[in-house]
């Protein structure tokens, strides 16, 4: 049954990871939104 | 267009609307004909896939009328909106003095008897080609005639949710499927237990059931999607 | 003028401790942010501690040796999944029926890590199966109601996102919510009813071996980390979907603060 923990890590290393990059990515696409929503805002004022 | 007015009254609209449909789907052969094609053409993609072995074909027989049955019924019921939202009758039907469900229901009904009930009854030819005992035929029209209502109207919901879509068809497709699984389910299950002898009456009945259910519900949540998409 | 109808005094000074002020994008913003960010801590360290007691201090078990700790990703995920779907059908109708654009927003937030636990769930509950069944699927009860979940999950963000106008989406994909989450209990009973139809070639996914402390320490410690990484993940979502469809509101908190 030895390589039956190779099992484990097959499934468990790649749910952990996904795990973690969804984290990023929602946090990227956080900092991403809110810079691009204070130059929108910046330049509407800018050109009043 | 056709004779109904702008705000007709209950019953003439009622009538009207029956009518139209019917009447458009008598005059356009394509719109009963093309489900039953899709039907027939589907079929015959399991023998030519899976070999013509009359076992095999027998045992998977319940499972893949069922399943094509429901692909083909989805297929016509995708656009079902489409042509009233663009010219303009679906807004005249959300004003209207008739209620937007009992509307949205006729209207789902009209489709079934054009587009599922041909399926229903062309369905124990499909039972024969896949080698059924003839004994199981009655219990494969009675599921089918149980539950290509239950996809109808579920079809008919989705439609209404994803009205004007880019890709509504598949979106549709892919929004009804997991809600028709039950009726798939109990509908390929009776005619499994026709096959292997046992009595069929759970599943039927659960079909029945189920197309209470759907009945009752579907056609006002489909008539909310509609305000949803046109508000 | 789309935006949440709340009463007039909600925007005053000293707003009542009402829940629904939250609905107000620049509260919500901050509170989501402090939230967020303690519970990203949380989903860390209980993860770490989860992974640490689950796969080194526990033992292995008896029948299934190694291969169970599977489950002390596959369980979470798979609960996960489930309440996620539920916490969509809630907070969509609370979006629909309360005219809240910030509910519907986090019914939309939620359904992305809802499907990426379901797909864990399968994938995790697929490898499971595979060293004791010997086949990299299993066509039992539970495996096929996640498949199916996760088609409800697709289907849902599909239509979301389809839809340009928010308004529109977000009441769109509140009924389609609402709809899947009444089914839910439907198909979970025709899935069952169907596994046992086909007596024969009906195999269970292995269930979860009777369990010592150390195990079930493991199992709640991840479970905790499963929910701080949804609440944080999703809170951090509904943000960005604020920022990006309603700048206006947060912008001016932003730079008056």
């Amino acid at each position: 049954m030895s390589d039956h923990s190779l099992f484990v890590w097959v499934a468990c290393a790649p749910a952990l990871v996904l795990l973690v990059v969804e984290a990023v990515a929602v946090c990227l696409r956080l900092r991403r939104a809110r810079a691009a929503a204070v130059a929108e805002v910046a330049k509407e004022w800018a050109a009043e | 267009m056709n004779g109904s007015t702008a705000l007709p009254s209950s019953a003439a609209a009622g009538v009207g609307v029956w009518q139209r449909d019917l009447r458009l789907a008598a005059r356009r052969r394509a719109s009963w004909l093309l489900p039953l094609a899709f039907f027939a053409a589907a079929l015959s993609l399991f023998p030519l896939g899976l070999g013509a072995e009359p076992a095999l074909l027998r045992r998977v027989a319940p499972g893949v009328i069922w399943a094509c049955a429901l692909l083909s019924t989805m297929l016509t019921l995708t656009t079902l909106f489409d042509g009233d939202a663009a010219d303009g009758t679906l807004e005249q039907m959300l004003i209207a003095q008739r209620p937007l469900t009992r509307t949205v229901a006729e209207r789902v009904a009209a489709q079934w008897l054009v587009s599922g009930l041909p399926l229903v009854l062309a369905s124990p030819l499909a039972g024969l080609a896949f080698g059924l005992p003839v004994s199981t035929l009655g219990v494969l029209v009675l599921s089918l005639l149980l539950g290509t209502p239950v996809l109808a109207l579920l079809g008919g919901l989705g439609a209404a949710l994803a009205l004007g879509l880019r890709h509504g068809a598949a979106l549709v497709v892919l929004l009804v499927l997991p809600l028709a699984l039950p009726t798939l389910v109990f509908g390929s299950g009776a005619v499994l237990a026709a096959l292997n002898g046992e009595p069929a009456d759970a599943a039927l009945s659960l079909q029945a059931a189920l197309l209470i259910l759907t009945a009752l519900g579907a056609p006002r949540l489909t008539a909310a999607a509609l305000r949803i998409a046109l508000a | 003028m789309r935006r949440a109808t709340l009463p007039p005094h909600a925007t005053a000074a000293t707003p009542p401790a009402r829940w629904t002020r939250f609905a107000s994008p620049a509260r919500f913003e901050t509170l989501a942010a402090s939230l967020a960010r303690a519970c990203w801590v949380v989903a860390l360290l209980a993860g770490l501690a989860g992974l640490y007691v689950g796969f080194i201090v526990a033992p292995a078990d008896a029948t299934q040796g190694e291969v169970y700790r599977i489950l002390f990703v596959h369980v979470p995920a798979a609960w996960m999944s489930m309440l996620c779907y539920l916490a969509i059908a809630f907070w969509a109708v609370v979006g629909w029926v309360m005219k809240l654009r910030m509910a519907s927003r986090l019914a939309r937030a939620l359904a992305p890590s809802g499907a990426l636990y379901t797909a864990l769930a399968l994938w995790t509950g697929a490898l499971w199966g595979q060293p004791t069944w010997g086949t990299w699927w299993v066509w039992d009860a539970r495996l096929t109601s996640e498949l199916i979940l996760l088609l409800l999950y697709l289907g849902y963000i599909a239509l979301v996102e389809s839809i340009d106008d928010d308004r529109r989406a977000a009441q769109a994909g509140a009924l389609l919510a609402l709809v899947g989450a009444l089914n839910v209990p439907v198909i979970y009973f025709s899935v069952r009813w169907w596994n046992t139809l086909h007596q024969g070639a009906s195999i269970s996914l292995t269930s979860a071996p009777s369990m010592a402390q150390t195990m079930l320490l493991a199992l709640g410690l991840m479970t905790i980390a499963f929910w701080a990484h949804a609440i944080a993940a999703t809170l951090t979502r509904a943000r960005a979907l604020s920022w990006e469809q309603e700048p206006e509101a947060l912008v001016a908190v932003k730079v008056s603060s």
